[in-house]
């Protein structure tokens, strides 16, 4: 099972690249993707779900024979959707439901459209409503439910197939802090066999889940790898520092913080920064959200504190 | 001051949004060849306002009354459909809600929506207005272009009427039950009843002649002039009139200098212009704000990103901090807003947390895959889609209107019967092909495998179902008279209306237009029995001429073409 995105471009109207000359190799494992508001994740993530066409490039996608388990041949997404599609599930990012049909005819109705035979179908529908929470207002019309309730039909929906490439845009929008960790754990339990995208902007959401990340911005691909190593790229530039209150704007504008917080001593910063900060500094062990602001930070250019390796 | 600024950006924004989509380039593009097509050359075969057997020479007065007609009669039901989604619009996008949050006046939105609205279909008068001196130009019947007369025949008829449809179109869109198909069918009811009882109320019975009254579309001065000066020339003239009209043997032409714009009949046009400012401002008092507490429970497209979280979700916030705080390790309920976490909070939590004892959510892997397409799921699903929400209402009117075909009361009500179980499922098949955009559930549709054969084939026949089931009592009848050639010819219609619907459904991407396209389809095929028009075998003129067989043809085309179209959607 592979995933393989090819130099794939995206220009809208207007010359508007969405995306620019963006490549990456995909295995079974759950991949975050991060990056601002606009960086092209979910152009990227509507690519790889077949909703659009890349301007330049292609993806190949490698699916697994269920039967014998072995990989078939690989197919261009762009020439051959449908192959992609039959083990393809997607949650997009702003998506809606018909609001007269209960979850559950909600569900027999995609699971129709994706093949599914009603009795595997009825099945698969009673265990992904429990399994998302929803067990017990499965019969009440979609038109009454949350923002967090149809979000998690929007989730039950994308695994109806049992998909070998789940595509999720933003999936923990809307949820509760509760549901948000129990889809965690669903999807850190799915990954073992099968691609999981997921995009988010919540950094804490891709730490807890993701076996590799991708930091996009402006349509480019800064940084593709394991947490890991994205930590260790970190390593030693991340400060711990406190700094009285009246210092936090001069502090702002000099470097990069990570985090602030304001205790009865000062004002505690959590700086990025190649170099010691100033008197007092102590480096602090890293974390993703360090990582992640350091990248967009390098790339953009913008504090004097990081600098181009 | 403040108001009229306000007012004037409601009003550019919204007619910016509308201008610069490629449909606005598509109505003027048609307006102009249509005004092409009002003005035929001498063997068109067809005629535009005859008075008699005759009509004026293409003078720009002669030009100027044409438009006017048509601007006054015909462009206030295209317009009225092409403008009413403009309150719509705000309220699927959210921007409504931003907008409701302002100190923008309902009054001022409402008056700033017409004012949109008006721009809108002003524009495409202005493009018929250049398109009549081009036209008079081209047939050459008379070279001086009077410009100012131009302007005035067809500002002066057309533009109180559409700035009446331009009114009722916000009117409609602030009131709950008009705001969707019900209103679309509701208008198109007005603008026939006005047509007619214009037309008929301004004939003198007496004398044949129009009499000049304050009409709607202001032209029965003019047309008392042109009468006249026929029969001032023939007084034997034969001096009906009528709009559109083959050509036949004895036709001639007269100069018709026009009879002017006395201060008096201006005067009733501002009236009218009035009386839709008036309408407009009514449209202030059902205007709900976007309030959805004050939404009727259901039909809106509500989408995960517009949805305020004051659902049931919310009831157990208060207790939630606390859940929280024993839920993830290293979360205290302090950390969290004062122990009330919002429900959409993007609130970091720490990586990795799981509730001790608490089984992680396992799904059991399929064994049967998905195989390929499963046809009667997908018609049975929609449909349950087209039939599930209607109301009470819809359901007794059906019933009863097949147990009164049924039941057979008279010749000349049956027919009328027959017509109605045509009308009836109108709002339900116009959902066709547009549910998907409505409702926001485009991107899950199209990413499964041949999105468009697996859903649009069943689509299709579920609209058919529909018809067979809300037209029982009629082919019964037909079928308990043993009338089996009508019967076919029914069969026929119930095919080509849900093909109808699917394709105009996908190829335009509402309801609005199947909406007045299939209503004026039916009066002309079914209640005024155009043989040409008559889908569903209700003339014998039509079934002699086999014409049910042109429309099963043509319903295999229209599902193909809402096939096509739909999967190069899907590519785009």
């Amino acid at each position: 099972m592979r995933l393989v995105i090819d130099g794939v471009s995206k220009v809208y109207k207007g010359n508007v690249w969405g995306l620019r000359s963006f490549g990456m190799e995909l295995n079974p494992g759950v991949l975050a993707l991060v990056g601002p508001n606009g960086a092209g994740k979910s152009t990227l993530m509507r690519i790889l779900a077949t909703i659009t066409q890349p301007t330049e490039g292609r993806v190949t996608w490698t699916g697994v024979d269920r039967s014998t388990l072995e990989d078939k041949a690989p197919v261009d997404i762009s020439r051959s959707p449908d192959e992609l599609r039959e083990v393809l599930g997607y949650l997009p990012q702003d998506f809606g439901i018909y609001p007269n049909l209960n979850a559950v005819e909600f569900l027999e109705y995609l699971a129709a459209l994706k093949g599914l035979d009603s009795r595997t179908a009825r099945r698969r529908i009673d265990e992904l409503l429990r399994v998302v929470n929803l067990g017990e207002v499965s019969r009440r019309p979609l038109g009454g439910y949350s923002g967090g309730m149809k979000q998690r039909v929007g989730i039950a929906q994308a695994l109806l197939n049992d998909p070998q490439l789940l595509i999720v845009d933003e999936p923990t929008a809307g949820l509760d802090p509760e549901e948000r960790v129990r889809f965690r754990n669903l999807l850190s339990e799915l990954a073992g066999d099968r691609i999981v995208i997921l995009s988010t902007h919540i950094v804490s959401d891709a730490e807890a889940t993701a076996t590799e990340i991708a930091i996009i911005d402006k349509g480019r691909l800064l940084e593709h790898g394991a947490p890991e190593r994205m930590l260790q790229a970190v390593e030693g530039k991340v400060w711990h520092w406190v700094i009285p209150s009246k210092e936090l704007a001069a502090v702002q504008q000099q470097h990069l913080l990570s985090s602030t917080a304001r205790r009865s001593d000062g004002v505690h910063v959590r700086v990025v920064s190649d170099s010691l900060p100033g008197t007092g500094a102590q480096t602090a062990e890293p974390a993703l959200e360090d990582a992640y602001l350091y990248y967009l930070s390098r790339a953009n250019g913008s504090r004097s504190g990081v600098g181009v390796p | 001051m403040k108001t009229l600024h306000g007012l004037y950006h409601l009003v550019r924004a919204d007619v910016y949004e509308r201008i610069r989509r490629r449909s606005f380039l598509i109505i003027l593009a048609i307006t102009i060849f249509a005004g092409y097509l009002f003005v035929p050359p001498a063997d068109a075969g067809y005629r535009v306002l005859q008075v008699g057997a005759q009509r004026g020479i293409y003078n720009s007065q002669w030009i100027g009354l044409m438009f006017g007609l048509i601007a006054a009669m015909h462009l206030p039901l295209v317009g009225f459909y092409l403008v009413k989604n403009t309150v719509e619009r705000d309220r699927l996008t959210g921007v409504g809600q931003i907008i409701a949050t302002t100190p923008v006046s309902k009054v001022t939105y409402v008056v700033g929506k017409w004012l949109s609205n008006l721009a809108i279909l002003t524009a495409i008068l202005g493009a018929m207005t250049v398109m009549a001196a081009i036209m008079q130009l081209l047939r050459g019947e008379d070279a001086a272009i009077n410009v100012w007369v131009l302007l005035t025949w067809i500002w002066l008829m057309g533009m109180p009427v559409l700035a009446l449809a331009a009114a009722m179109a916000v009117l409609f869109e602030c009131v709950s039950f008009l705001r969707r198909g019900l209103g679309n069918v509701i208008y198109f009811a007005i603008w026939l009843g006005a047509l007619i009882s214009v037309l008929s109320g301004s004939i003198d019975e007496a004398t044949g002649l129009v009499h000049p009254t304050s009409d709607l579309y202001g032209f029965t001065r003019q047309m008392a002039d042109i009468q006249g000066q026929v029969m001032a020339a023939d007084p034997d003239a034969e001096i009906g009139s009528s709009l559109v009209s083959p050509t036949g043997d004895s036709e001639g032409t007269f100069v018709w200098e026009g009879s002017g714009w006395k201060p008096r009949a201006i005067l009733e046009r501002v009236i009218w212009l009035g009386i839709a400012g008036a309408v407009a401002l009514v449209a202030a008092i059902p205007f709900d704000r976007f309030d959805p507490a004050r939404r009727r429970g259901q039909g809106s497209a509500v989408r995960i990103s517009q949805l305020s979280e004051d659902g049931p979700a919310a009831s157990h916030s208060a207790a939630m901090a606390d859940r929280i705080a024993k839920l993830i390790p290293g979360v205290h309920r302090d950390d969290m807003g004062r122990g009330q976490p919002t429900q959409t909070s993007n609130l970091p939590i720490p990586a990795g947390g799981v509730r001790r004892g608490e089984v992680i959510p396992h799904l059991t892997p399929l064994i049967a895959p998905a195989r390929g397409w499963r046809f009667f799921g997908v018609f049975a699903a929609e449909l349950k889609l087209m039939l599930k929400g209607q109301s009470l209402f819809w359901y007794a009117g059906a019933l009863a209107l097949n147990l009164a075909c049924l039941l057979n009361p008279s010749e000349e009500a049956q027919r009328y019967l027959l017509s109605m179980v045509w009308i009836w499922p109108i709002l339900v098949w116009s959902q066709m092909g547009v549910r998907e955009r409505r409702f926001g559930t485009e991107q899950m549709l199209f990413s499964v495998p041949r999105p468009a054969l697996r859903q649009l084939p069943a689509t299709w026949l579920a609209g058919v179902a529909v018809a067979i089931i809300a037209g029982s009592g009629a082919w019964l009848f037909l079928a308990l008279h043993g009338e089996m050639v009508s019967l076919l010819a029914w069969l026929v219609g119930a095919l080509f209306v849900p093909a109808l619907s699917l394709a105009l459904g996908v190829w335009a991407g509402n309801s609005r237009a199947f909406e007045a396209a299939y209503l004026l389809w039916w009066y002309a095929g079914l209640i005024e029995q155009v043989p040409a028009l008559d889908y569903a075998g209700a003339t014998a003129a039509g079934l002699q001429t086999g014409v049910p067989l042109v429309y099963l043809g043509i319903s295999a085309a229209l599902v193909a073409m809402a096939v096509i179209r739909r999967r190069q959607q899907i590519q785009a």
